[in-house]
């Protein structure tokens, strides 16, 4: 009984620390952060020694997994259609028709993605999440599947004009705050001689560049290929090739100790060896970033 | 992305919101003024349990609420949501009750503005206080709330996409998916789907306002 | 026989003793005033008498009917006192008409609640609220209230809406009829007016009690006066001898303050 209320009180805690870092909507690949306080894990440990030795059983009692997502295009969006697609959408059917279960897609709110998880609102993380130190050691992260970089965004004819670090003097940067973009325009050589700024998400930085009120932006590469170009309200902006910053990998997070995550790592080494992720990646132009094997 | 495409799927979106705005008035109405009842209750142990209740409520954000109810049957007690729309239930639960709490306040504003002479005049005339309350006071204190109410049902549905915390595909939540392919003007649009909704609001209360203008209170 | 008999009524707010002991008789067709300053405890008394005040302790008896005893052991029940209470009627200072209903549903709206118990209610309803209509309407044109049966509360003068107030409370049929202060919420050229009901009502021998602070009035329409000071009955008599030849001197004080 006292475990409970402990835990009720923890949580209660665990909920304040939400709301105080509330309102990045739009981040999608910066680390979750201080929302893993230190009292967190008593409740975490709580809920994995239950869920250890029957998750898999869990999901294949249900007959379905759910996947926490968020819409950030090429990995998770709607097409014309209104209908989910992406790399991940079917990268994660793909698994899960390996694993004999049925998909099932939930919206979710980025900042709430360990809540959702270990309340078993989701049964999974799988959106082109970064893995960081503090994920792996609070969640049961699969192996990394595909590989990241922070890159300079700017104006189409703006696409030559920022190749070295000299061209950066006194030019304009924004990055989303918190986000390993903020952290290479402020510690990366190349950006020494520009003012940065910080904005709050990945979108303001990209409308920040599109309105001019900013020469460019370092923000993620992936998620940049489906925002702009064609298509989209940002279609005069490139990326600038020739750079590439603070590589990254991507994994898929499941519950602390949960059996689903070797599971879902056979699966990819399968669809690794019969070539069906490649197909998928190159669908989305992704080829080059897969790091499965 | 064509205009009507992106109209179409605002309106699934603000549906939702709708939705919980009229689940709230269904069942925050009545509860509240039961809510006002214990908050003046004689018995003075119902009496603070239902205002130290109604502090907790009003004392804390709604979407801290909503991440309680959500989420803490699941974290503590390994309980999933249940319900086929888990979502929406868990957040019309923490919305009828922070709702029902504020609206007691009014209630209880209303009723306690209410002059004595009006409960001794119908108990010498040999009413029950359950018929004074009824065919004398009720129609008095809704006159006297209208005002504050229409006030608290335009920040409902401005409120209702509070939801959207706990996924509820609310409409600034579409608004949001159409920001992360790129296209931003929706979710500006977005604001005209309340203004409109505010203003049939308007109108409506100005004409309960006015249905009640002939007689002073 | 008395048709009002109150028999050591006593009251106290916290460690306030405000009634100490009120005793007094009223027989049937009398009007009788009670006088005093404020704070000897006429109001209380009315109240108590009303039920708008339980009292602490004594008895009062309206029409050889006990309806407040604090010895008895009988316990009624709220339907069975509330019963009791409509013996008295009262018609308070401030009117406390219902604003959001006219003149003539005023008057009506306790008796077609009271007609709603009657077991013919269902079939008779319409010739049932007929007659309740019929018999308000009597009242008010009596009220000279005839031209504003269907006018709300706002849109009346201070002396009509005392009027209404006074047809209501007549409407019950009470065997006593009180009243606070009738005219001490209006301008003093609308008094005139309702002193003319009250005195057309002592012709008609209606059974009254007047708390009151008009002395001509009280000398004029009443048969007895009962002076209270400081929770007592400190003299009593017929109207010409209490207020014409007082003989206590703190009467003697109150009418010389009066008439100031």
């Amino acid at each position: 009984m006292n475990k409970k209320v402990l835990a009720l009180v923890l949580a209660i805690v665990m909920m304040l620390s939400f709301a105080a870092c509330g309102g990045n909507g739009g981040d999608t690949t910066t680390a979750a952060g201080d929302t893993t306080a230190a009292g967190e894990t008593t409740a975490a440990e709580d809920a994995t020694a239950e869920a250890g030795e029957s998750d898999l059983a869990y999901i294949q009692n249900k007959g379905e997994m759910v996947i926490g997502y968020t819409l950030f295009a090429p990995m998770n969006y709607e097409d014309d259609n209104g209908e989910l697609t992406g790399f991940e959408t079917e990268f994660a059917k793909a698994v899960c028709k390996e694993l004999g279960v049925t998909p099932k897609f939930q919206l979710i709110v980025w900042d709430s993605k360990e809540t959702e998880l270990k309340s078993k609102s989701i049964d999974c993380i799988w959106n082109g999440m970064t893995i960081n130190d503090d994920l792996e050691k609070n969640l049961s992260i699969s192996t990394p599947y595909m590989a990241n970089k922070q890159v300079l965004i700017v104006k189409k004819e703006n696409a030559d004009k920022y190749l070295k670090a000299e061209d950066m003097k006194n030019a304009n940067i924004v990055a989303e705050k918190g986000s390993a973009g903020e952290r290479t325009a402020q510690t990366n050589e190349f950006f020494a001689g520009a003012n940065y700024t910080a904005v709050e998400d990945q979108q303001t930085a990209l409308m920040e560049v599109f309105g001019n009120k900013a020469d460019g932006c370092v923000v993620d590469y992936v998620l940049s290929i489906g925002m702009i170009g064609e298509g989209t309200s940002y279609e005069d902006l490139v990326v600038v090739d020739s750079l590439a910053f603070e590589p990254e990998q991507y994994g898929i997070a499941f519950r602390k100790g949960s059996d689903v995550t070797a599971k879902v790592n056979e699966a990819i080494t399968k669809l690794v060896e019969s070539g069906e992720l490649q197909k998928i990646a190159e669908k989305y132009k992704l080829a080059e970033q897969i790091i499965a094997k | 992305m064509s205009f009507s495409t992106v109209n179409s799927e605002l309106f699934i979106g603000f549906f939702e919101n709708v939705k919980l705005f009229g689940i709230t008035l269904l069942f925050a109405l009545p509860l509240g003024l039961i809510i006002a009842f214990g908050s003046m209750s004689k018995f003075s142990p119902v009496k603070l349990l239902t205002r130290g209740f109604v502090w907790i409520i009003r004392g804390t954000p709604l979407m801290l609420q909503l991440f309680v109810v959500f989420y803490v049957p699941g974290l503590l007690f390994d309980i999933r949501f249940p319900g086929s729309n888990p979502r929406m239930t868990a957040a019309a639960i923490a919305f009828v009750i922070n709702y029902a709490c504020y609206f007691s306040e009014i209630y209880r504003g209303g009723i306690e503005s209410i002059p004595k002479g009006q409960y001794e005049a119908g108990q010498v005339l040999g009413m029950t206080k359950t018929q004074v309350f009824f065919k004398v006071i009720l129609l008095q204190v809704i006159k006297r709330i209208v005002p504050p109410m229409s006030n608290e049902f335009m920040t409902l549905i401005k409120d209702t996409s509070l939801a959207r915390v706990i996924a509820v595909a609310d409409i600034i939540m579409v608004a949001g998916k159409f920001s992360a392919r790129g296209i931003i003007w929706p979710l500006f649009y977005t604001a005209l789907f309340f203004l409109v909704f505010c203003g049939l609001m308007t109108v409506i209360f100005g004409r309960i306002e006015k249905r009640l203008d002939y007689f002073k209170a | 026989m008395a048709i009002l008999e109150v028999t050591n009524l006593t009251k106290s707010f916290g460690k306030t003793k405000v009634l100490k002991g009120i005793s007094f008789q009223l027989e049937k067709g009398n009007v009788l005033s009670v006088i005093g300053s404020s704070g000897s405890g006429k109001t209380t008394l009315l109240r108590c008498i009303n039920f708008l005040e339980t009292a602490d302790g004594g008895k009062i008896v309206v029409d050889g009917d006990t309806i407040f005893d604090s010895e008895s052991d009988v316990k009624l029940s709220k339907k069975q006192q509330l019963e009791k209470q409509l013996k008295i009627g009262l018609v308070f200072q401030d009117f406390n008409l219902f604003p959001q209903y006219n003149v003539l549903d005023n008057v009506t709206l306790a008796l077609k609640i009271r007609a709603k118990e009657r077991p013919d209610f269902k079939k008779n309803k319409k010739q049932i609220y007929a007659e309740i209509e019929q018999k308000a309407l009597a009242l008010l044109k009596k009220m000279g209230l005839s031209d504003k049966v269907k006018n709300y509360p706002c849109e009346l003068s201070g002396g009509q809406k005392q009027r209404v107030s006074i047809a209501r409370a007549m409407a019950l049929e009470p065997k006593i009829l009180f009243f606070d202060e009738p005219t001490s919420a209006l301008d003093p050229e609308l008094t005139g007016e309702i002193l003319k009901v009250i005195r057309e009502l002592a012709e008609e021998h209606m059974t009254m009690v007047i708390v009151t602070h008009e002395m001509t009035f009280a000398r004029e329409v009443s048969d007895y006066i009962v002076f209270m000071d400081d929770g007592i009955i400190a003299e009593e008599g017929k109207a010409e001898e209490v207020i014409g030849n007082p003989k206590t001197e703190r009467l003697k004080a109150f009418l010389s303050k009066i008439s100031d």
